[in-house]
């Protein structure tokens, strides 16, 4: 091991000794200007940890809800319109906001990752896929050229795809592109993975594929896994806690089977009601009200679910709730709770 | 009404006769491979489909990308043209239609696009989107009635009028301007629906929502609709009858429940298998099944047999027909599942 | 939708923004700049220069004063002068054949791209015509006509608009794809309205583009066409100021004679260029969406 590996390992255990979260979010807000008067606020003090190694975590919401903002955030990739207004994002401790160019390029990639939505449509068409891994070993793992490529190969090779190292990405089908995008964004071993909506475009066979390969790589590699998706039921199975956001904020927090069979927060409990799946039956269709799926916006001043929420009570529309633990394990945003 | 009718009376409206008949389909592509390497391969999208579809009824056809689905729509709705094989539209050729025919027929069958986004001119406001329909198919060109039939339309669909009408595509969220595509297709008052993938690109939380006021609006209108996804769950509360498409060919089809509960195709099995559910932690199995391409192409036999755990040596050398396993289902599989089994309908 | 996906959104839409990422845009200003001091130039060279052109005067071979900016050349021309005549003539020139071959460009590009089966002939046409070197082409026609202006604007109109045609094919053919255009289509629009109202209407941000950037070629084309002797010589323009200069200039050591009509075709094709590639340049992520 180098010195640099070891010195690693012993922050570590330093963490996990002191209790310190590997990843910790505290109070991180974003701010979105479309134009010079229309400011949003697209996350708004986000308080989220993951603690140790291995922890998986899924963030759900509707889109606006903020999701795409907290994985931006984590990696430090919020561009203009948008920009972090307050809170601090740290990364075994490190502050990760305040990382300077250098210091940024050996945090993302190596210790924390991002698999987008759209990846699997950016690459290069000029470049071979076994060419576009190779880059990223050379530029950040500073591995030599045919290195870098052995090495690509083997990293399709995980993911599944044999002797192909040399297709176009055009000749890849879009579930095999987001799989070698996968195989690049685990290249340098990252100890965390943000997903955000990975399989969105696939055909759920395909997504299949790519739960079960993520699945795999979570337990080999002792990975955190955040998977940010709007589609609850994917996570099933695949991580073990989960996260609602809505209007940028996170409104329940807690182990998935709890949060999905007993859910706290009244919004968790409508977006689970509103869920076509395949135990819906026809009499599902007939007993919604067609027109009712358009929400009114959130409010203002106070608990911004008060609009559309069936519970809401005075102490809503006034006092915004705070993201507190109410059992073991489990955090929610509500006054009924309080 | 285009052309003539048939023999005495309008045998469509009593359900004798299907109201759109799809015989021997056969659509290939040629595609060019790599950018600079001309290599031609043929990509054959559609492959001899039959299929027929009844008034009144919800008929889904489900397949994964590159099943052929979105080609078989676009014949349908005339914007392609098929190699060989036939449509017909009450008796009339699809592929023959020109000119005042070919807006008879528009005006008949509409369709809502998958992509809300992208189906809108940008460059056009709702009302605009909404009347071009009902004027040149429709004929309708006072500006009053169509400010009326716009307005009708879009609260059909749970729009508010005087809120959305001047408004801009950008300016609309996705369930928005989804709703605005409907109320487009319904515009000119159409027999006959196709929603292609209608609530694929919209949140989870909207799809029941939309899907809801498809079945309203098909209920009201009397609509046939032939709905086109990859999710068995909107297949599963929507129609009344499915058709699973895998490579270009039809391989299973038959009512929805039987289709779902006990599938005789494999493939269908395999979708089943796969459709994400609401489930305990320990309850979730995850299987890996190899994907399209790494199965390779098949020159003889089952189509699918290099992905099917039940493939045996007649299925790597006979491609099956598409055949009666059971009362009312059809399938294309030398080992089909749950045959010999009381159909319980 | 969230307003992290509409903002990104909005910059690629069109929007009739052009102008405003126009007028951001560092190197459309400065070729801004350029054609302003031209322009500038031209003008007050109009009114001001009290001399004829054409009229010899006895102050011959003499290098750049106040009285002569450009000097004078062998006969006494008033090179300033004849340099502000010429503009006349090959802004004409520059700017009709770039009209004439963007409406033709534009029209053969959207017909190839929206009819499969006019694509072949249409793009062959470009094709060869792309593929022959336009200048040994320009020279050979040029001389076998009498040179007169349309002549030249003719020639020039048959050379620049298949780069035109071939843009906006290219860009016809991707929006052909859009779904709002399979929409339009099954709403019941015919083929000519979509084309009319719907496909023209992007198309012409490129050709606008490419409208800018064939000034620039043409000016430069013509100029380069009467230097080599192509046109009436006698007949005073950048171009023939150039054909004299190369006769004379050199053995009499008259350095300042190519300096005007230099000036300014850098000026005027430098200015067009731009401005053009500014406007390409703004105009491709959209393209590419």
């Amino acid at each position: 091991m180098t010195t640099q590996e070891e010195e690693e390992e012993e922050e570590e255990e330093k963490h996990v000794q002191e209790d310190r979260a590997i990843l910790d979010l505290s109070n991180v807000s974003v701010e979105y200007s479309s134009s010079s008067t229309e400011k949003k606020l697209a996350a708004d003090r986000i308080n989220l940890s993951i603690p140790w190694r291995g922890y998986t975590l899924g963030v759900v919401g509707e889109s606006g809800s903020g999701k795409t903002t907290l994985g931006l955030s984590i990696l430090n990739l919020i561009e203009s319109p948008g920009r972090i207004t307050s809170g601090a994002v740290r990364y075994m401790g490190r502050d990760v906001l305040a990382m300077k160019a250098g210091e940024l390029r050996n945090y993302r990639w190596k210790e924390v990752s991002m698999v987008f939505q759209s990846a699997m449509n950016s690459f290069s068409p000029v470049k071979t896929v076994g060419d576009h891994i190779a880059e990223v070993l050379v530029r950040r793992g500073d591995l030599n050229k045919s290195e870098a490529r052995e090495q690509a190969e083997k990293l399709l090779e995980k993911v599944g795809i044999f002797g192909r190292a040399d297709d176009y990405p055009h000749e890849f089908s879009g579930g095999m592109r987001q799989r070698a995008v996968i195989a690049t964004a685990l290249a340098l071993s990252p100890k965390i993975l943000i997903a955000d909506e990975p399989t969105s475009a696939l055909d759920v066979v395909v997504q299949e594929q790519i739960l079960a390969l993520l699945k795999k790589q979570v337990k080999e590699l002792d990975l955190s896994l955040i998977f940010i998706t709007h589609e609850i039921a994917i996570l099933c199975g695949l991580v073990d806690n989960i996260a609602v956001m809505y209007a940028g904020e996170i409104v329940e927090m807690g182990p998935i089977d709890d949060v999905l069979f007993e859910p706290l927060h009244p919004y968790t409990e409508m977006l689970l009601s509103s869920l076509l799946s395949l135990e819906s039956s026809r009499d599902t269709l007939s007993k919604r009200n067609a027109s009712s799926t358009i929400g009114a916006p959130p409010a203002r001043v106070g608990c911004k679910y008060a609009t559309r929420c069936k519970y809401v009570f005075d102490r809503c529309k006034n006092e915004r709730p705070v993201l507190r633990e109410y059992k073991k394990g489990r955090m929610v945003a509500c006054h009924k709770y309080n | 009404m285009i052309g003539k009718e048939a023999e005495g009376g309008d045998a469509f409206l009593s359900g004798r006769r299907p109201l759109l008949s799809i015989k021997d389909l056969q659509v290939t592509f040629i595609r060019q491979r790599g950018l600079f390497n001309r290599r031609k391969s043929i990509v054959r999208a559609v492959q001899g489909i039959s299929l027929e579809l009844f008034e009144s009824e919800i008929l889904s056809v489900v397949g994964e990308s590159g099943s052929g689905k979105t080609t078989l729509a676009r014949c349908i709705l005339a914007l392609n043209r098929p190699d060989s094989g036939s449509i017909k539209y009450r008796n009339n050729e699809v592929t023959a239609l020109k000119g005042g025919e070919l807006m008879n027929f528009r005006r008949d069958v509409q369709i809502v696009y998958q992509d809300p986004y992208e189906s809108l001119n940008p460059r056009q406001d709702v009302f605009t989107a909404v009347s071009i329909p009902i004027r040149q198919l429709a004929g309708e060109d006072s500006k009053e009635k169509l400010t009326e039939r716009v307005a009708k339309v879009l609260r059909e669909v749970g729009l508010d009028p005087s809120a959305v009408m001047r408004r801009l595509p950008h300016q609309l969220s996705g369930g928005e301007r989804q709703r605005v595509n409907i109320a487009k297709a319904l515009a000119p008052d159409p027999k006959l629906l196709v929603a292609d993938e209608p609530v694929t690109m919209l949140d989870a939380s909207q799809r029941l929502g939309v899907l809801s006021l498809l079945m309203e609006l098909k209920e009201k209108r009397n609509l046939t609709i032939l709905l086109i996804t990859h999710d068995l769950a909107s297949a599963r509360i929507m129609s009344d009858r499915t058709a699973i498409m895998y490579l270009g060919r039809i391989v299973e089809v038959g009512p929805t429940s039987k289709i779902l509960n006990k599938p005789h195709h494999p493939y269908t099995q395999l979708i089943l298998a796969a459709t994400p559910r609401l489930k305990r932690s320990s309850e979730v199995k995850r299987e890996y099944v190899p994907s399209v391409e790494e199965a390779g192409r098949v020159e003889r036999g089952c189509v699918f047999a290099p992905r099917c755990k039940y493939a045996t040596s007649i299925c790597r050398d006979t491609e099956p027909q598409l055949l009666a396993k059971s009362e009312s289902s059809l399938a294309a599989c030398h080992n089909p599942l749950n045959v010999n089994q009381a159909t319980s309908e | 939708m969230s307003i992290v996906e509409s903002s990104s959104k909005v910059t690629t839409r069109l929007k009739g923004s052009v102008l405003g990422a126009l007028f951001r845009s560092r190197p459309a200003k400065l070729g801004g700049l350029l054609l302003l001091a031209f322009f500038i130039i031209i003008i007050a060279g109009t009114f001001l220069t009290p001399y004829n052109p054409y009229e010899n005067t006895p102050d011959v071979n003499a290098p750049p004063s106040f009285a002569h900016p450009f000097g004078t050349d062998n006969v006494g021309h008033d090179l300033f002068s004849q340099v502000v005549f010429g503009a006349y003539s090959s802004m004409y020139v520059g700017l009709v054949s770039a009209i004439g071959s963007s409406i033709i460009g534009v029209v053969v590009g959207t017909l190839a791209g929206y009819y499969r089966r006019l694509e072949g002939i249409l793009t062959g046409t470009g094709d060869i015509i792309l593929t022959f070197p336009a200048f040994p082409l320009l020279i050979l026609l040029g001389s076998m006509y009498p040179p007169t202006d349309e002549l030249l604007i003719a020639l020039l109109i048959l050379v620049l608009w298949a780069p035109i045609a071939r843009a906006v094919r290219s860009q016809v053919l991707s929006l052909k794809e859009r779904p709002y255009v399979d929409s339009a289509r099954t709403g019941g629009m015919k083929d000519r309205q979509i084309i009319v109202q719907i496909l023209m209407p992007q198309v012409v941000s490129i050709a606008v583009a490419y409208f800018v950037l064939s000034v620039a070629a043409a000016v430069v084309l013509v100029t380069s066409l009467e230097f080599l002797g192509v046109g009436n010589p006698d007949i005073v323009s950048w171009g023939s100021i150039l054909y004299w200069a190369q006769q004379f200039a050199f053995y009499l050591g008259d350095w300042w004679w190519v300096l005007g009509p230099g000036l300014s075709i850098t000026l005027v094709a430098l200015g067009f260029a731009l401005i053009g590639f500014s406007i390409e340049e703004v105009m491709n992520p959209r393209l590419r969406v």
